[in-house]
């Protein structure tokens, strides 16, 4: 028994001590950018500073427009998988898609895609963007 | 002539009914000719993607239910001069691209949406492109339990010249939403136990919304990137949560807030980059926060509110004000009036110091009613260091103004 609690706190201390991105609770969670409760598991995005601090977003172009604070320290940036909800990409690595007709909270019309490929399969017209183009476009 | 003119004067009406010939409503709006009433029987149907291509007016009796069956949107109005009236519609599809609704209205002018029951809806009405519209007496609600699988009550987008008064919405993301909506007027609303806002501008410009109640929503209102908005008489009441507020105000300018009620809220009034707002007869009462300023906000004017009860009436977070307090009644106020002319003979400093350290620190709160956070107030009272000298009421009403 005692080794179990040990196991259980052992887990708990490593577990505290990861950094990374955090669940959101939607609904309940304000986008550090524009204040708007994030409720769209689609275009949600985080960005997880070097001290381990999490950045929530309820859209990419939040997250963009305030890369200018907090990019510097930045250790993770991640966005929202347009096509999984709930599971992130690592935001370098996404495709970014601007099609007006696929709103997105900020008014940007933007999300993300793991490939190109995913990004022009889901049937809206639009501009691909890397996340090299995407932070110029949008900041 | 006559004949022609007759023709126009003349409008038909067509009846459906689910055991009439005409036993769908597609058909009867393909069979009706333009300006023909088309009268919808008691009955349910079983319908949807339902277009209205010409300008008809669609009639329901007491009874008439329009089914979805999840399957996607309802009643899909392309035509100027629509008039959907008397009808429920029910059972909207949900999906995860689509935006799927109860009524969707695009690019259109000249519409209206009357005496609608929408149940279940994942958007009630979705409005695109359009303007002129009328949107009144209806009541919509949803069954989200999922957050991201609900829609807004009343949606629209791009839109310009909507009246939306006297709806009821309920159970929804957003009751209603604007986004680059232009000179539109929400009146006589309530707005209930929404997920997310009550009522939600995004850069909609030249907008009013007055009289409306906003009850127990995730937040109250959020207007955002927007200018000349008149906010007049409304309720704001029961906005509890750590992430909610009965007002929130993001880089907005030149705003008009007046004789609004705020009872009950986490925060009554955040406000975030915003300027040239003047709040006027405004009453605050029983809120965690009254007025919550963050970023710059510059030249706002406050006259004649009353802050009753509330944890903090005012909290800044910055040294500098560029803000004025005229003529406000505090029940915080603790000096006196010699003269009896019901203006205190002694200034009023809103701001608490307190309420610094509780911007920084959210948890330090559990202190508020110690004796040690009494004392800094008291201290910084006498003699503001950190909080804005200049702010500052210079008439603080002895009595709440009526």
């Amino acid at each position: 028994m005692k080794t179990l609690w040990l196991i259980v706190g052992i887990c708990f201390l490593i577990t505290s001590c990861q950094k990374g991105p955090k669940e959101i609770m939607y609904g309940h969670e304000n986008c550090e950018f524009c204040s708007m409760t994030i409720m769209d598991d689609k275009h949600a995005a985080q960005i997880v500073t070097n001290t381990g601090k999490v950045y929530v977003y309820d859209s990419i172009e939040c997250m963009l427009r305030s890369l200018e604070f907090y990019g510097e320290n930045a250790d993770q940036i991640v966005v929202m998988d347009f096509n999984n909800p709930g599971s992130y990409l690592n935001a370098s690595e996404a495709t970014y898609l601007i099609a007006p007709r696929l709103p997105s909270p900020m008014g940007a019309n933007l999300s993300a895609f793991a490939t190109g490929e995913d990004a022009l399969n889901v049937g809206f017209d639009g501009t691909l963007y890397t996340w090299e183009t995407i932070r110029k476009h949008i900041k | 002539m006559t004949i022609f003119i007759t023709s126009l004067c003349v409008q038909a009406q067509i009846t459906v009914c689910t055991t009439c010939t005409i036993s769908s409503i597609q058909q009867g709006i393909d069979l009706a000719t333009a300006y023909d009433t088309v009268f919808v029987e008691e009955g349910v149907y079983f319908e949807y993607n339902i277009a209205i291509g010409k300008p008809l007016t669609i009639l329901g009796e007491n009874g008439a239910i329009i089914d979805g069956q999840k399957q996607g949107t309802i009643l899909k109005v392309q035509t100027t001069n629509a008039t959907i009236s008397g009808l429920t519609l029910r059972h909207v599809g949900l999906s995860h691209t689509e935006e799927y609704a109860a009524v969707h209205v695009s690019n259109t002018k000249h519409f209206t949406l009357n005496r609608l029951t929408v149940e279940d809806a994942f958007f009630g009405f979705l409005i695109e492109g359009s303007s002129k519209g009328r949107i009144t007496n209806n009541k919509l609600s949803g069954e989200s339990e999922m957050e991201f699988y609900s829609g807004n009550g009343i949606h629209a987008w791009k839109s310009k010249e909507l009246v939306i008064t006297e709806n009821e919405i309920r159970n929804l993301r957003d009751g209603i939403y604007l986004e680059f909506v232009d000179n539109s007027e929400v009146v006589n609303n309530l707005s209930e136990n929404n997920i997310r806002y009550g009522l939600h501008f995004m850069f909609s410009n030249n907008n009013a919304y007055s009289n409306n109640t906003f009850t127990k929503n995730g937040a109250g209102v959020a207007v955002m990137f927007s200018k000349f908005i008149e906010m007049k008489d409304n309720h704001f009441l029961n906005n509890w949560g750590t992430a909610s507020f009965g007002l929130l105000l993001k880089e907005i300018y030149d705003a008009e807030i007046t004789g609004n009620t705020f009872d009950e809220n986490t925060v009554a009034i955040a406000v975030e980059g915003s300027s040239r707002i003047t709040y006027q007869h405004n009453k605050l009462s029983a809120n965690g926060w009254g007025v919550k300023m963050s970023g710059g906000c510059y030249s706002n004017k406050f006259l004649s509110n009353a802050f009753s009860n509330n944890s903090f009436d005012v909290s800044f977070n910055s040294r500098l004000n560029d803000n004025e307090f005229t003529g406000n009644y505090w029940s915080t106020y603790s000096g006196y009036d010699l003269n009896k002319d019901g203006i205190g003979d002694v200034p009023h400093r809103p701001v608490k110091l307190f309420s610094y350290v509780v911007n920084k620190t959210p948890e330090s709160i559990v202190l508020l009613r110690s004796f040690f956070v009494d004392l800094i107030n008291f201290t910084e009272n006498v003699a503001p260091v950190f909080t804005p000298v200049d702010l500052i009421d210079n008439s603080p009403l002895m009595r709440v103004p009526s």
